[in-house]
């Protein structure tokens, strides 16, 4: 007679031990496991909560609100947000003349459009509206803060200023090198030893100095390498500074994207008779560009946060506008000034470059899960 | 016409020929830009030439590691600066490496909190410009010091107050020479040590345990050596006196302001770094490691230590190459590097500015080179040596 050696029944679950189950099951594993980390915790909660208690005090409670000049905040407890309120207009539209300053809030509307139409989903018209607002906003932008067009007032480009001048330089930035960055990856990962060369050299020149010396250099040297150099704008020359200087970046990041395709995709394309530029635009880049929108959307960041570099050569950027805010001699006052001028300026940047970088992440998560499926 | 079709449909031919169009538009381009610079430069009234390098400064600087003076030359002034460059980068790097490394700990911790914290600290350090860290240190912590009489005092030691940080400096007595030479001797050794053990491991089997005989060796070598000499080097710790610090060195407070904003910032990026990459080896990597039974510490010593550096070292490269570019930086708070000393007084007094911005981006690029070349060294070193 033969015995069932194979169990069906389903044995229940067992509970998990009572020391790790509720709350407190909770607390001891994972603030209390051992004597050090015993220790640890309770160091880290009395400094989290003095901090804490230091930030509200500082920040809130003894925080002063209103007023007008660096005499309104004398008490180094509280923060002096006064300093904000009171020049929230320069650091919003900059030197821009009142009367424009509807074209510079439809600016700010449509950049958060644009943004939006990249989070939300439109089912199968997502790709085509966002293609729209990547051509469109671009362009509407540009009519919309120089002017010159349908009756529109010109508006001179030194006298944009704060939150504009960032985004416009970051932009810029990010528009103009994503093209040239491509093109330069594109060159690097070609068999052709001088066009291989010539790019891998370009990418490693710029990779290698600091954006700041690039900046400086273009400012000063395209009138003297250029005909006629000096009549060039001086937004422009660092605009184009940012655009070659982070087109070396991008085009590391498309490089590493097309590393990641297949030999096999190549091959294959080959050999149904391709040329080389439909492989590349049929078959390989849409693939690479995929894979490469994480790093791509991490050098944006980065793109992002430099732009406050152009107040070095003296462009009132967002934290340039505060900087000389607050040497002026009207807001000229104790460090407690200053560091709340910092604090407003890093709470804008942390709300984008975070907001960017969850965004980026749950991009690579959804393609980990694509790949997988 | 027949063969110059056939020709063109030679891929060959094809490809040779957009080399060529490549290397003339290049070669055209740059004959363009060389011509209008030299009328540019002869409108502008710019003189050019690397002589001036040769001519007085005329200027102070006020970090110097070597001896400058109102006499010295241009070149001289360049080379204090570039030496300001180096000293801040590679304090900076250490600095950031081991905080780093610590951040990478408590993100990897299982201890909830710590885990949080340092999560929160990497997001906010990550996700704001490095130059407004800068300058938050700089104009609106480090000015909220007290002055030289009321200094924040470090265990009596080493005392920070808004001119800056005074620390204790060291004094050489004879035979300080000994010593010095005798810690470079008990570095060679552990490094011999490290080799022969792995050559009688492979052999044998038998293992040493080479951390602890280094670390001995380490600390008693240069202990008896110094003892030998009874103890020719030590520190002169700083005293307040009557107006100011006797004895010790006064950092600069833009060099503090600089270090400090350059740590913080970078470090969370390397605790990323050093995160992603112990995170990224398998787990049945340490399921197998523990099975065969090996210890906990030789688990990460031989098994996730090994595997996570391949991939802890390039990005970490980047990091230091990024850390060392945005030294330049510094200028914004004066603190004198080089592109503070380009950009500044050398360029307003002399003018050359082509000759100036190439040596700048020269400088920049060999700083990089070296880096580069240091890390892919170890990364050689490192590598895991596949069959």
């Amino acid at each position: 007679m033969m015995t069932d050696s194979i169990i069906r029944d389903h044995i229940p679950d067992r509970e998990p031990p009572i020391k790790n189950r509720g709350l407190f099951g909770w607390i001891r594993v994972n603030l209390f496991s051992t004597w050090y980390h015993s220790i640890i915790t309770l160091l880290l909660f009395w400094a989290v909560s003095n901090i804490l208690v230091f930030l509200f005090d500082w920040g809130i409670l003894n925080a002063v609100w209103v007023g007008d000049s660096a005499k309104s905040c004398p008490n180094m407890e509280g923060a002096c947000w006064a300093f904000i309120t009171d020049r929230w207009k320069l650091i919003v539209y900059g030197l821009t003349p009142a009367e424009s300053h509807w074209r510079i809030n439809l600016f700010y509307a449509l950049a958060g459009i644009t943004a939006l139409s990249f989070v939300i989903s439109f089912g199968k018209y997502s790709s085509k509206i966002r293609t729209v607002f990547f051509i469109g906003f671009p362009v509407v932008s540009y009519f919309l803060l120089l002017g010159g067009i349908l009756g529109l007032s010109n508006i001179e480009p030194d006298k944009w200023g704060g939150l504009v001048l960032t985004l416009v330089v970051a932009c810029c930035g990010i528009f103009g090198s994503i093209p040239l960055g491509l093109i330069l990856a594109l060159g690097r990962y070609s068999k052709l030893p001088v066009i291989h060369y010539v790019c891998a050299g370009f990418i490693e020149f710029w990779r290698g100095v600091p954006l700041i010396v690039v900046i400086v250099t273009f400012v000063a040297l395209l009138p003297i390498f250029i005909p006629d150099g000096a009549k060039i704008d001086v937004v422009v020359r660092t605009l184009i500074a940012f655009a070659v200087f982070n087109s070396a970046y991008m085009a590391e990041v498309f490089r590493g994207g097309l590393q990641s395709i297949n030999a096999g995709q190549f091959e294959a394309s080959k050999s149904i008779g391709l040329t080389y530029w439909q492989m590349m635009g049929y078959i390989v880049l849409p693939q690479a560009i995929r894979n490469s929108v994480p790093a791509l959307v991490n050098t944006c960041i980065s793109v992002f946060k430099e732009t406050t570099l152009i107040l070095l050569i003296g462009f009132s950027d967002l934290l340039g506008i505060v900087q000389i805010s607050l040497e002026d001699p009207t807001w000229l006052g104790p460090p407690h000034i200053f560091a709340s001028g910092y604090t407003f300026v890093a709470i804008v940047f942390f709300i984008f470059c975070y907001g960017v970088s969850r965004y980026s992440r749950r991009l690579e998560n959804r393609s980990n899960l694509s790949n997988e499926g | 016409m027949q063969n110059i079709a056939r020709l063109w449909y030679s891929s060959n031919v094809r490809t040779n020929f957009y080399q060529a169009c490549l290397v003339i538009g290049i070669v055209a381009a740059s004959a363009w830009v060389i011509d209008t610079s030299s009328t540019n430069l002869d409108k502008l009234g710019i003189k050019t030439g690397l002589d001036f390098l040769d001519t007085e400064a005329g200027f102070a600087i006020s970090q110097s590691l070597i001896p400058f003076s109102d006499t010295s030359t241009y070149a001289e002034a360049l080379i204090v600066c570039i030496l300001n460059t180096v000293v801040l980068s590679l304090a900076a790097i250490i600095l950031s490496t081991f905080l780093g490394f610590f951040v990478a700990l408590s993100r990897l911790s299982s201890n909830w909190l710590l885990n949080k914290i340092s999560n929160i600290y990497v997001e906010i350090f990550r996700n704001v410009p490095l130059l407004l860290q800068l300058f938050f240190w700089y104009f609106a912590v480090l000015k909220l010091l007290p002055d030289k009489r009321q200094s924040v005092s470090f265990f009596d030691i080493a005392f920070l107050n808004i001119e800056g940080l005074v620390v204790p400096s060291p004094i050489f007595g004879d035979g300080a020479y000994y010593v010095v030479c005798s810690i470079f001797v008990a570095i060679l050794l552990v490094v011999l040590l490290y080799y022969w053990a792995k050559k009688r491991q492979e052999n044998t089997g038998n293992t040493l345990p080479v951390f602890r005989w280094g670390l001995l060796i380490l600390f008693l070598l240069p202990f008896i050596v110094a003892w030998l000499t009874s103890f020719p080097i030590s520190w002169k710790i700083p005293v307040f006196g009557r107006f100011n610090f006797q004895g010790g060195t006064e950092l600069l407070p833009e060099f503090v302001a600089m270090l400090f904003g350059l740590t913080l910032y970078n470090a969370a990026f390397i605790g990323e770094i050093i995160r992603a990459g112990i995170m990224s080896v398998n787990k049945g990597q340490r399921e197998a490691a523990a099975s065969i039974g090996l210890s906990p510490s030789q688990i990460y010593n031989e098994v996730i230590v090994p595997q996570a550096l391949r991939l802890i070292i390039p990005p970490l490269t980047n990091q230091y190459l990024n850390l060392t570019k945005s030294t330049a930086l510094a200028s914004a708070i004066a603190y004198p590097d080089l592109f503070w000393a380009v950009n500044g007084a050398i360029l307003v007094q002399t003018g050359q500015v082509l000759e100036l911005q190439a040596l700048t981006l020269g400088a920049y690029l060999g700083l990089s080179l070296i880096i580069a070349l240091t890390m892919n060294t170890f990364n050689q070193v490192t590598r895991i040596k596949e069959r």
